[in-house]
This record gives structure tokens, C-alpha cells and sequence, in this order.
């Protein structure tokens, strides 16, 4: 009888960790950054053409310091990113006036400058966008996909990382964070 | 009785063989629900578009690696692909992350270099297999523990199961007697013969009649040589002449 219920008490609470994890409902699925709280990294990126004459021919983050930054990752395969395109222009457009700054760094898509100009002509980037050819700036930013997005304050600290699409609310959210 | 222990040791074994395949299933559905996938949901994993709006250009840019490069990208995760290496992976940022490697191999950088670079960037995340360290080290010693512990207690149960099998049966002097007592009084050849004992019949003949022995052939019994030559010598031996 006594072995009965161990095995019962056991058998229960083996089949009670199987449930838990089962249904406890969709996980975080946030990959951690080992880049929030940090310097954001350093990186050069030669910009499109039609941006040089505003920016320069090339986009420095160490020539930006002071400046909040929001440095969105992206290619011109990937479906979520036409998604929050027009979201980021138009917090571009918003926010620009609180001194914030938008680089575009198009990722992940080696030699593809056509499909490139055609994704920022369609959405009409007015931010500065280049293409990272190599994906060593992706990879200095620890990227797993695109989009992904960095809130980078004045201090040149990323605040905040989000992956997946941006929203209006994540925007107002975290640029205020930026902005302090 | 070395049957019904063999029998009972089975029904101790059910019990003891359920707990780590319970233990096994409850891991499982642990690591389902944990697993980080990612959250983009338009990695390019594999290479496969993720989206109707164009082709990731998968392998694009792809340069020749060395061995070395190989085998420090085989010890990567790719990022964008499930339990597949950077060498292995088509993914665009894998193609990226082997061109990396090389470059810094060329720039005469370690591998234990080369692999710190990725770890401070994405953490130890990055590893295919953890470090065997820290609080690591239990994904390595577990199973083994698990193994040492799961033939242990197999050992154990063989151990209890061949002591029962080989242990004497005993009774008690007082059932013994009764069962003396009730076999002088009517023996069990008579008995089973349905007839008077036999004269002079020992008690205790355990194939009971002459002849073909009425376990075999009922109601027989009493027709000495009647039996299948095999049992009467049995009968001989018993000590129960025939007829």
C-alpha cells in the first residue's frame, strides 16, 4: 500500500511538471542581448546614394554621439519589415524634431543594392539607409533575424532591443526612454 | 513458488521502469514549451524565403573556408535555424558568420579568439554544446548520473528477484503435521483412484494408482497396464506393484 502511493505521488508529479510545461501558455521568446545596458557598438555604413548628400557618404556612429539613436536592422526579403516600414518613417517624421536620429542598416542581403532602393523608394526613407554587405554590423549587433531594433540613448547606451517589428507604442515608448 | 516470485518481481519492475520514462516525458514537454525560438518570424532560416516578397539570396557571398574555419563554424548555432551549426546552416547570416571567421583566421586570430568574439556578442547561447562549466556542467553530468543511477537500481531489483527465486520455501511444523496427518488418514493413491487404498500402499505416491496413473488417464486407474508404456515403469518406481 505505502509503495502504491509513492509511485502514485511520483507518477503524479512527473505527469504535473510534463502538464505545466505543456500548457503554461507561449513562452518568452525573447532572446536576451548581451547588448542592453552596454555601449552600443561602433560601425561605418556607406550609405545609398540618395542619402549622401544630407549625411555624408558614409553613416559613423562614433560621429553621432549625443544624439539618440534608433539603428533598425532589415533586409529586402524579409516580410516584417515592409510590415513596420511605414511605421518608421512616420516616427522618423514625428520624433526628428526631439533631435532623434534613424539609421537604416540593411542586413542579412549580400549584394542585393537593387532590391535595396527599390524597398527604401517604396516606403520613402527620408533616414539615412545603407547596406551591409558583409553583415559584420549585424553580427557585432548580435542579430538573429531581422528586424530587429536598437534604442540608443545619449549616453551611446542601448536601451532597449526589439525583435521582431516595431509598433507605434514600442516607438513612443522607448524613444521617450531615449530621449531623457 | 520461484515462478510467483519472478511474477511479483515483474509488478515491483513496472513501477520502477515508469518513473524514468514519466521523468523522460515531463523533460520533454519542459523543453517544447522553453525552447527559444525566435522571434522573428521572418528569419531566414535554412535559406527558405520567409516571405512572398522575395528570395534571402541564400549561400549569396559565400566564400571558400578552410578546414579550420569549418570546424570553428561546426562549434556556432546559426541563429536563424533550429539545432543547426553555422557550417551546416544556408542561412544568410550563417554564409556571413563562416566569411567571418575566415577573415579573422586570415587576420591570425585564434579559434579560442574567434569563438570569445561570438560569445560576447551573443553569449553562450552561440555554443552548439554549452561549456562545460558552471551551472553547465549539469547537462553534461546528468545523464550520466541518470545512467549510473537507472543501472543501480536495476541491479538491485536483479539482485531482490534472485534472492526470492533461490530462497527455501518454509512452513510451519504445525501445517506440516496437519498435512501428515490428513495423508496417513486417507492416502492420496486411494483418493485419487477413487477405490480403497492399496494394501501396503505407502502414502505419499505421487503418481497414486498402477497403470496409466489417473492424472493422465481418469477413471483407468484400476486397469493395471491399461496406462502408456512410458508410465508404467513410473508406477515401478513409485513402489506400487501393478495389478
Amino acid at each position: 500500500m505505502r509503495r502504491l502511493v509513492i509511485v502514485v505521488v511520483v507518477v503524479a508529479g512527473l505527469a504535473g511538471v510534463f502538464l505545466y510545461g505543456l500548457l503554461r501558455g507561449p513562452p518568452n521568446r525573447d532572446v536576451p542581448s548581451k547588448l542592453v545596458g552596454k555601449p552600443a557598438p561602433q560601425f561605418t555604413l556607406p550609405l545609398y546614394q540618395r542619402y549622401q548628400a544630407t549625411y555624408g557618404n558614409s553613416f559613423s556612429l562614433d560621429a553621432h554621439k549625443g544624439t539618440p539613436l534608433v539603428i533598425n536592422f532589415w533586409a529586402s526579403w524579409c516580410g516584417p519589415c515592409f510590415q513596420e516600414a511605414p511605421v518608421l518613417e512616420a516616427a522618423f517624421n514625428k520624433y526628428r524634431a526631439q533631435g532623434v536620429l534613424f539609421v537604416g542598416v540593411q542586413t542579412q542581403d549580400h549584394g542585393q543594392y537593387d532590391a535595396g532602393r527599390k524597398f527604401i523608394t517604396r516606403f520613402g526613407y527620408t533616414f539615412p539607409v545603407g547596406l551591409d554587405n558583409d553583415s559584420s554590423i549585424g553580427v557585432n549587433y548580435a542579430l538573429f533575424g531581422v528586424p530587429e531594433t536598437f534604442f540608443v540613448n545619449r549616453q551611446g547606451i542601448v536601451v532597449y532591443k526589439q525583435v521582431g517589428p516595431v509598433s507605434d507604442t514600442i516607438m513612443a515608448k522607448e524613444i521617450e526612454a531615449i530621449v531623457k | 513458488m520461484r515462478r510467483s516470485a519472478a511474477a511479483a518481481g515483474r509488478r515491483r519492475l513496472l513501477p520502477v521502469l515508469m518513473g524514468p520514462v514519466l521523468m523522460g516525458l515531463a523533460l520533454m514537454g519542459l523543453a517544447l514549451a522553453a525552447s527559444p525560438a525566435l522571434a522573428q518570424s521572418a528569419a531566414p532560416a535554412g535559406g527558405a524565403p520567409a516571405a512572398a516578397t522575395g528570395a534571402p539570396a541564400a549561400g549569396v557571398g559565400d566564400v571558400q573556408i578552410s578546414q579550420q574555419a569549418y570546424a570553428i563554424a561546426s562549434e556556432l548555432r546559426c541563429p536563424v535555424c533550429t539545432a543547426e551549426s553555422v557550417a551546416d546552416s544556408s542561412a544568410q547570416i550563417s554564409v556571413e558568420m563562416r566569411s567571418l571567421i575566415q577573415r579573422q583566421l586570415d587576420a591570425g586570430r585564434s579559434k579560442a579568439q574567434i569563438i570569445a568574439y561570438f560569445r560576447q556578442r551573443y553569449g553562450d547561447w552561440i555554443l552548439l554544446d554549452p561549456p562545460k562549466q558552471g551551472v553547465h556542467l549539469l547537462v553534461w553530468l546528468l545523464p550520466a548520473l541518470a545512467l549510473l543511477a537507472g543501472l543501480a537500481a536495476l541491479g538491485l531489483l536483479f539482485r531482490r528477484w534472485r534472492a526470492a527465486a533461490e530462497a527455501t520455501p518454509q512452513a510451519d511444523a504445525a501445517a506440516l503435521a496437519r498435512v501428515r496427518e490428513a495423508l496417513q488418514a486417507a492416502p492420496l493413491g486411494a483418493a485419487a483412484n477413487g477405490g480403497p487404498p492399496a494394501a501396503g500402499g505407502a502414502p505419499g505416491g505421487r503418481h497414486g494408482g498402477a497403470g496409466g496413473g489417473p492424472d493422465m488417464n481418469s477413471g483407468t486407474g484400476s486397469s493395471a497396464g491399461a496406462g502408456s508404456g512410458e508410465s508404467a515403469p513410473a508406477a515401478d518406481a513409485d513402489g506400487e506393484a501393478p495389478g
